[in-house]
């Protein structure tokens, strides 16, 4: 008999995105199962609703073949169930075993045994070899530290079964296989593991056995000797993944330079960017590489304009920027900025308005001394919205309706359709499905062609990959490595990014 | 369709907030039929009635537009109050001591009454853009600042040695709005300066700024909206029309001077009207009107029955309450719905 049985979920989320549809789901004692599927095909609700965190709409859930009601994180904790988020939930300025123990203080006439506590927490984490100091802070600890104490966390509570989320969004590739060694570990000890990613290699390393979910069904669930990358790949999406091919560039003049950039922190002074020089050329992809936090926000930011440098310059079509407000440096540059929630659109508003920021201050939006020329910006929003390929029904219509990739390809289309020579882009495929990836990318390509000079900020290696002509790794602020994608793996750039080598 | 609903959802909010208000009234043994009837007649029933309420109307169709458009914004200006009275007393004096033509000095009082309102306003902009003060704080601040500074201004300075209260002295007779058999001017001068305020918002660069700054403040910034001058602009403009409500008060109203008191509650009745209207300006002309009925026929209900009119107050109260709860509720329980329906369409595709 299964472990874990659930069966026939289902769930809509309000008002009608059906994010579950139907999905089964066994799990056994002692295996890895890895859940995969493309953004939006429901691995996170099904495993939020194991933990309690969703109800679903409809369906059951059984523990060794009894039926269970699972309304909240603390029920699934009493079944043995745990699960470490794609957002870490660990305070900061606690240390490491306080953090552990947190809501689950093992204390006599209310007082908590500080020392047996930080002693019960070090031996689980060297029974599994997580290599952490239980009397460290984590502010101190890196991401991939933080994420295994949220692992240490689940074990403290005694979970049997472990989900982890994505776990690998945050790693670099190192940090990667030492998680993979951990979870080979739990799982010989009888720990069974809910592996969730999009990427296939690392699945296929691990897992002993694979659910592919797509659109919110489940496709089948398989052993992993039985399949191989491409099979899966092909479950996946559904059709088979197309290769987007890329020809030589042709760099012209340079657009985009920066010269010994530096950054200091508001609240710390510290330098988060220092002596940063780079430039951009028109019809080239520049890559920026690195762990994230590492001051490729910050510069970012102080391109756009919202973070002030502490010196240095930012020259762009030799127009000196480094002083210029905002809404001066938007009249030259494109930006896809990495959160479309947080700056990238204004969900309630309409598509309309959407479309048009930042085009209404150029002249041709005008009309007499005042007003916006409403009939233009709606032709020009159709236009855009019918060449970018988005799925809407009305220009009235609101974002927040909209799928994930659509949102995207309406920041995308307004950004590109501004024209400028310089497009600067952060994060532009995150959290989006293959689709519209592979859609995004070739528009980059294809931008690039046309001659504009491209920044290309990402997270994910491979696409830094697919898409750079040059590669810069940042750490700590400071570009540390200059290099040709064509001709470098993506290992000796892990190494960069980590400060393995110098 | 949106606008149907929305108008739909309105109407049967206020109905409703009638009905719990009748029982209401029933429990303290009156006649609901009795006080509605009354509350009607004279708020609507006549000519009489009508034109006093549009008259009442008129300062809270100012200050809810003046609220409207600052909560549209993403300002928080809560100093309609204190703006107003500004203007007030600055009508008040200057429509004693200036000597115009009452056909300029009529305009000019108004538009400084409204400057008045605006510089008031503009000290929260300082303090904002240089010493990063909130807004929502500091104007209310003001409010009361402004409260104590024109009674004393009208107690000392100002005072009218005849008045039986502290009040400053009448302002010339030529400055009287001109009426039209009792509907002053001044509400055709309201109705206009929403009408401007919506036309601005809804169709100009800088109106769509404001709305987008509303909406995602991040959004508008990144976007190249000029968020720090159209935040100082925005409390200028808001200002400007509670500074009208306050010196048309003067110019249009029965007493003509600035006494204690003048500005009753039409600071913070606009700020209710704006949040009923969920800041539309169209939306906050009706319901101005529609306040301006009620605080009317108030009066006549407490002729003609034993019911007090503070019992206004209380419907006033269960309108809001209804009207922007039963918008949530709407909201919530159709898109419940919504996804039932999806979920059984789903579930039997799949069998
Ligand atoms: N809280 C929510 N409200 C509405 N829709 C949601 C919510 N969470 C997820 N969704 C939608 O449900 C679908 C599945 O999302 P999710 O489970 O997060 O997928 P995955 O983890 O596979 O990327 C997506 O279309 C997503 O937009
Ligand atoms: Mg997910």
């Amino acid at each position: 008999m299964a472990f874990v049985e659930m069966s026939k979920i289902y769930k809509v989320y309000p008002p009608n995105v059906v994010a579950l549809n139907g999905v089964d789901l066994s799990l056994e004692r002692g295996e890895i199962h890895s859940i995969v599927g493309e953004n939006g095909a429901g691995k996170s609700t099904l495993v939020r609703i194991l933990y309690g965190m969703i109800k679903p709409s409809s369906g059951e859930i059984k523990i060794d073949g009894e039926k269970v009601q699972i309304s909240n994180p603390s029920e699934a904790m009493k079944l043995g169930i745990g699960m470490v988020h794609q957002e870490f939930m660990l305070i900061p300025s606690f240390k490491v075993f306080e953090n552990i123990i947190l809501g689950q203080e093992r204390s006599t006439l209310g007082f908590i045994n500080r020392k047996k506590a930080a002693k019960t927490v070090q031996q689980i984490i060297d029974q599994y070899g997580f290599g952490v100091d239980s009397n460290t802070v984590v502010s101190q600890l890196s991401v991939a530290a933080q994420q295994k104490v949220e692992i240490i966390k689940q074990l403290y509570k005694k979970a049997k079964v472990l989900i982890l989320d994505e776990p690998t969004a945050v790693l670099t590739p190192q940090e990667s296989d030492e998680l993979f060694e951990q979870i080979t570990r739990l799982k010989g000890q009888g720990k069974t593991i809910v592996f969730i990613s999009h990427k296939l290699d690392e699945v296929l390393k691990i897992s002993d056995r694979i659910t592919v979910l797509r659109k919110g069904q489940r496709v089948t669930t398989l052993e992993n000797k039985d399949v191989n990358a491409i099979e899966l790949a092909k479950m996946m999406i559904g059709r088979n993944l197309s290769q987007i091919s890329k020809r030589e560039s042709q760099p012209g003049k340079e657009v985009l330079s920066i010269k010994h950039l530096s950054v200091r922190s508001n609240r710390t002074n510290k330098e988060v960017l220092s002596n940063v020089n780079l430039s951009v050329r028109a019809g080239e992809i520049v890559g920026i590489a690195g762990v994230e936090g590492n001051g490729q926000y910050e510069l970012v930011q102080s391109i756009v304009g919202t973070i002030r440098p502490y010196s240095g310059e930012i020259i762009v079509n030799d127009t000196d920027l480094t002083q210029a407000p905002i809404r001066e440096r938007r009249k030259l540059i494109c930006y896809v900025p990495q959160d479309r929630k947080y700056s990238g659109l204004a969900l309630k508003a309409t598509m309309l308005e959407n479309m048009i920021m930042t085009h209404h201050l150029k002249d041709e939006f005008k009309k007499g001394l005042l007003a916006l020329d409403w009939k233009k910006a709606y032709s020009y929003a159709k236009q855009a919205a019918e060449q970018f390929d988005i799925l809407y029904r009305s220009l009235d219509e609101k974002p927040e309706v909209l799928s994930g990739g659509n949102q995207q390809k309406v920041v995308v289309a307004r950004e590109f359709s501004l024209g400028y020579t310089l497009i600067v882009l952060d994060q532009p495929t995150r959290g989006l499905d293959i689709a519209s990836t592979e859609y995004i990318r070739r528009l980059i390509l294809q931008m690039r062609d046309a001659g504009k000079a491209i920044l290309l900020v990402s997270a994910d290696l491979d696409e830094l990959m697919q898409l750079s002509d040059r590669l810069y790794v940042i750490k700590d602020g400071k570009i540390v490595a200059h290099i040709d994608p064509s001709k470098a793996d993506i290992h000796t750039i892990g190494n960069y990014m980590l400060g393995v080598v110098n | 369709m949106k606008i149907f609903r929305r108008v739909i959802i309105s109407l049967l909010s206020i109905a409703s907030a009638f009905l719990i208000c009748a029982i209401l009234i029933k429990i303290q043994r009156n006649s609901p039929i009795e006080v509605y009837k009354a509350l009607y007649a004279y708020g609507l029933g006549s000519w009489f009635s009508l034109s006093s309420t549009l008259n009442t109307a008129t300062p809270l169709i100012f200050t809810g537009v003046s609220a409207a458009v600052a909560f549209a914004s993403g300002v928080i200006n809560l100093g309609q109050h204190g703006q107003l009275l500004m203007g007030a007393i600055l009508t008040a004096i200057l429509g004693v001591y200036l000597n115009l033509p009452g056909l300029i000095g009529i305009p000019v009082l108004v538009v400084f009454g409204g400057f008045a309102g605006a510089l008031w306003a503009g000290v929260a902009a300082v303090l904002k853009k240089f010493y990063r003060m909130d807004e929502f704080i500091s104007t209310l601040m003001l409010n009361f600042i402004a409260e104590y500074f024109t009674i004393y201004l009208a107690t000392y300075p100002f005072l009218d040695k005849k008045a039986y209260v502290p009040a400053t002295r009448l302002i010339k007779r030529i400055y009287f709005m001109p009426d039209v058999s009792g509907l002053s001017l001044a509400f055709f001068v309201a109705i206009f300066s929403a009408l401007i305020s919506y036309w601005y918002i809804k169709k100009t660069r800088s109106g769509y700024e404001l709305r987008m700054m509303g909406h995602n403040i991040n959004f508008a910034r990144i976007g190249g909206c000029s968020v720090e001058l159209n935040t100082t602009l925005v409390l200028l403009l808001t200002g400007f029309l509670s500074g009208l409500a306050g010196g048309l008060l003067i110019l249009g109203g029965t007493q003509h001077r600035f006494m204690k008191g003048i500005g009753a509650n039409f600071g913070w009745d606009g700020v209710m009207i704006a949040i009923i209207a969920n800041n539309s300006i169209i939306e906050t002309l009706f319901y101005g009107l529609f306040f301006g009925a009620l605080k009317n026929g108030a009066i006549g209900m407490e002729f003609e029955t034993a019911v007090p009119s503070e019992f206004i107050l209380l419907l006033q109260a269960v309108i809001v309450l209804v009207v922007v709860g039963a918008r949530s509720a709407i909201e919530y329980y159709t898109q419940w719905i919504r996804s039932l329906a999806k979920l059984k369409k789903v579930v039997s595709g799949n069998d």
